[in-house]
């Protein structure tokens, strides 16, 4: 026996059957695509930063129901906290590992959607196949949410494209106590009007524990307040902001507003704004000392704690507080003075609208995602009229969809439709450097040793100042933008050029047209106006 | 003599013709020189019958400038005109914006509107010669963009550019600093030249533009309103929020004694845009009117 030629035989058998077993291997090997927990079929991912209450277990009984009706589709939640969010999303795009939905809103900026996003402008124009069966099963998909996906981030004016899909809204109410109410008042009924509330504050000053405890009528922290009282000095100037309406159409920009002053044609003496600043007193006299310096988590502290009697907060909070609280939970609109008001009742034209309340919470489909389609089919799933129930159901928080109704005990939170444009409102987006002087100021207005006087006379000479300083950078940036929609409005047209059936693609070119014109008009509108301004020496 | 001989895409056509002996040198010479001058009009028409947009132009399209600039360069689209006036508009927003990019910018524009004058390239580039002058300059010259306006209305009468330019043009100066009779003239000579405009998206933003002047200069309300109502009268393709306008219609219509007008405007936001903010109040200034909501 030739020992050698033997052991080379087998080890070229061995070599070859090695082969044979590796390439059965590969040819026969699993290419369905597998789930994290390693069953056949894909993964979704979706990630929010709503971390309030049974918001997680609302996502998650609607993605557990999904995967009833496709087993071969897992679905996980990812729920990152708000104040890491922008960074986390902006890496996770970037490296093209971004989940397949993702929420948008908060450091979104048209480069990223643009980039790293789909636009769902065709798919919104067709029903969604989820609501088979309910009234709106022949409806458009934009069509089945009640804002028409005009808010909450759906629509990219710079891009007219679609890119989100909303599941709630949001609205601003007061949250009470209703044991400490009871205790109190002796009554559960709670305040209707401004005069009412007002007269609960008091009694609740005057009111102590069975320990000797004091109670904080309202719990209020800087960002807090701003929801009671912005909208209480708004209720004040409706008719002064209306006054400045010089187009008539119902709604008077900011800037005309602030052009009317700069004109002189109203003044922070104007009766609307000193009673609205001492409506903001009068109610902030109930929060608790320092309380512009405190957090949003102080404030909702002091009111789970049972420390303080109310709080304001959106619809957002609904189920924390209502969750964390360990009394029940009561909710009422923010109470306006009524036109019978003694005090206030004169400046009144009635409440303020909330029928334009835009939807939020909205999800974009992903460019990374490696399942796009089903993503879609998930979302299209999430945004269904039942699915909405289920979310409205298990989180407390308001309805996006057309034909849904709120959670028991949280039609509180219904929109309220009937009202008027609300009032005047230097807000920090429009006005950075104002708003910034107001608010550096309220210390003036709201301490106890404070008054609307000490309050106007530590802003008036500022004021003026400021506004221009921010009309002026309002102009500036205005243009700015405007130069940006150039090279894309004309790029567009260059394509049109080569092929003018892109339909589609024309819509856009002439929107686009049009929307920077109209842009065009109101801000060399308020370069003129300025420009006049300086010309007359009226800029001190 | 070789060297002066004429190629058309790389081909030395004399010598081929030559090898064939087809034609004599003097005539092919003048054919080759005859197609080069419409070398740029056929090389758009190809390009254009048989391509899809080029994917600088969708990077551009989605405001990434500067990804378009870098595509382009690499791009080997062979149309020097297209390339050109590509060049030029994505330099406009190219980060960081300097005034070497917009001058480059500029010169590549003149020079296409000089290469194929008479084309839509070449009013599409004096337009953005305009949009230079009026915005992307560091110091902007407004009243140089409205020179340059006029030129484009001059040389392209009748085109989407300047029909555009026409509305850009009057927003300059409706804006700009004029005695009282040299504001009267300036809404004469738009309302004149307003009525020619044919371009949807112009003849919006036109009525849009001149409401709102009026009404910000103080002009009698029937003005707005007559524009505000030729507005709504150019149809739309799709649905957009004019409740605004609706209701500013309602309002004028009010307030130069019109309220069957009136209630039916508004009437038409009640129904349209129910969840407007305007909504309550229009309800209610029905009322007011004797209208019923219907």
């Amino acid at each position: 026996v030739n020992w050698d030629r033997t052991s080379n035989l087998i080890a070229v058998g061995l070599v070859g059957i090695c082969f044979v077993l590796a390439l059965g291997k590969v040819l026969f090997r699993d290419v369905a695509p597998r789930t994290e927990d390693g069953r056949s079929g894909v993964t979704i991912r979706f990630a929010h930063w709503q971390l309030e209450g049974n918001v997680q277990d609302a996502f998650d009984a609607i993605a557990r129901e999904y995967e009833k009706l496709h087993p071969n589709v897992r679905v996980i939640q990812m729920r990152i906290p708000e104040r890491i969010y922008p960074i986390w999303l902006t890496t996770q795009l970037v490296g093209e590992t971004a989940p397949d939905l993702v929420q948008i809103g908060i450091g979104m900026t048209t480069d990223k959607l643009a980039r790293f996003f789909i636009p769902l402008t065709t798919e919104v124009a067709k029903p969604n196949p989820y609501n088979a069966g309910t009234p709106l099963a022949d409806v458009p998909w934009q069509s089945t949410f009640v804002d028409g996906m005009k808010g909450g981030n759906c629509f990219s004016t710079d891009l007219l494209e679609y890119y989100g899909i909303p599941t709630t809204m949001f609205t601003i109410r007061i949250y009470y106590n209703r044991d400490l109410l009871r205790q109190i008042t002796g009554s559960d009924t709670p305040p209707a009007t401004y005069r009412e509330l007002k007269k609960l504050c008091e009694k609740t000053e005057a009111f102590r524990t069975p320990r000797g405890d004091r109670i904080t009528p309202i719990a209020g922290s800087k960002y807090n307040a701003p929801f009671i009282i912005g909208r209480l000095f708004s209720s004040l100037t409706m008719n002064l902001r209306q006054e400045q309406d010089i187009l008539l159409n119902g709604d008077p920009t900011p800037e005309d507003v602030a052009l009317s002053f700069l004109h002189g044609r109203w003044s922070l003496r104007h009766p609307a704004v000193t009673q609205g600043y001492a409506l903001q007193r009068a109610l902030g006299q109930h929060m608790q000392t320092g309380f512009l310096q405190l957090s949003r988590e102080d404030a909702t502290f002091r009111f789970v704690q049972g420390r303080a009697l109310m709080i304001a907060s959106g619809a957002w909070d609904a189920s924390s507080l209502i969750g964390q609280a360990p009394f029940s939970v009561g909710i009422i609109r923010i109470p306006y003075p009524t036109p019978a008001d003694p005090e206030f009742g004169s400046l009144i034209r009635g409440p303020e609208t909330e029928a334009a309340t835009d939807t939020g919470a909205s999800f974009g489909l992903a460019r990374a995602s490696k399942n796009p389609d089903v993503a879609l089919d998930f979302l299209h799933f999430l945004s269904s009229q039942s699915s909405n129930r289920l979310f409205v159901e298990k989180s407390n928080w308001l309805p996006a969809v057309v034909g849904v109704d709120p959670a028991p005990g949280m039609e509180a939170f219904s929109p309220l439709l009937d009202g008027y444009v609300g009032g005047i409102n230097f807000s920090p987006s429009v006005f950075p450097d104002t708003a910034r002087t107001l608010n550096n100021s309220l210390n003036e207005l709201l301490a106890s040793t404070g008054s609307v006087d000490a309050y106007l006379n530590r802003i008036e000479p500022s004021f003026r100042r400021f506004l221009l300083q921010d009309l002026r950078l309002g102009v500036e940036k205005r243009i700015a933008n405007i130069r940006r929609f150039d090279t894309p409005i004309a790029t567009r047209r260059l394509i049109l050029l080569q092929d003018t059936d892109q339909d589609r693609l024309r819509r856009q070119y002439e929107r686009m047209l049009e929307s920077q014109t109209t842009q065009e008009s109101q801000t060399y509108w308020l370069d003129y106006q300025l420009k006049e301004l300086t010309a007359h020496g009226q800029t001190h | 003599l070789q060297k002066d001989r004429p190629r058309l895409c790389g081909i030395d056509f004399d010598a081929r013709c030559k090898r064939i002996g087809f034609l004599h040198t003097g005539m092919t010479t003048l054919s080759v020189r005859i197609l080069r001058l419409f070398l740029p009009f056929w090389a758009v028409t190809v390009v254009s019958a048989s391509t899809p947009p080029p994917d600088f132009l969708d990077a551009a399209a989605k405001f990434q400038s500067n990804e378009a600039l870098a595509l382009l360069e690499k791009s080997t689209l062979g149309d020097p005109v297209f390339r050109d006036l590509s060049r030029a508009l994505i330099l406009l927003n190219v980060q960081p914006k300097t005034e070497g990019n917009i001058s480059r910018s500029a010169a590549l524009l003149e020079s296409v509107a000089a290469t194929v004058p008479g084309t839509d390239q070449a009013a599409l580039a004096l337009y953005h010669l305009a949009r230079i002058e009026e915005v992307h300059r560091k110091v902007p010259d407004r009243a140089r963009a409205v020179e340059r306006y006029e030129t484009l209305l001059r040389l392209h009468p009748g085109s989407r550019e300047a029909e555009i330019g026409f509305v850009k043009m009057a927003n300059i100066l409706l804006y700009s600093q004029a005695t009282p009779d040299e504001r009267r003239a300036q809404f004469a000579r738009f309302e004149e030249t307003g009525r020619t405009l044919a371009f949807p998206p112009a003849r919006r933003s036109f009525h849009m533009s001149m409401a709102d002047a009026y009404a910000r200069h103080g002009f009698p309300a029937e003005s707005s309103l007559r524009h505000l109502l030729a507005f709504v009268s150019v149809p739309l393709e799709e649905k957009r929020d004019i409740a605004p306008v609706l209701y500013r219609i309602a309002r004028l219509s009010e307030a130069t004694g019109n309220p069957v007008q009136a209630a039916l405007f508004y009437n038409r936001l009640i129904d349209e845009y129910p969840r407007d903010n305007r909504v309550f109040e229009a309800r209610q200034r029905l009322a007011t009117l004797g209208g019923k909501k219907r």
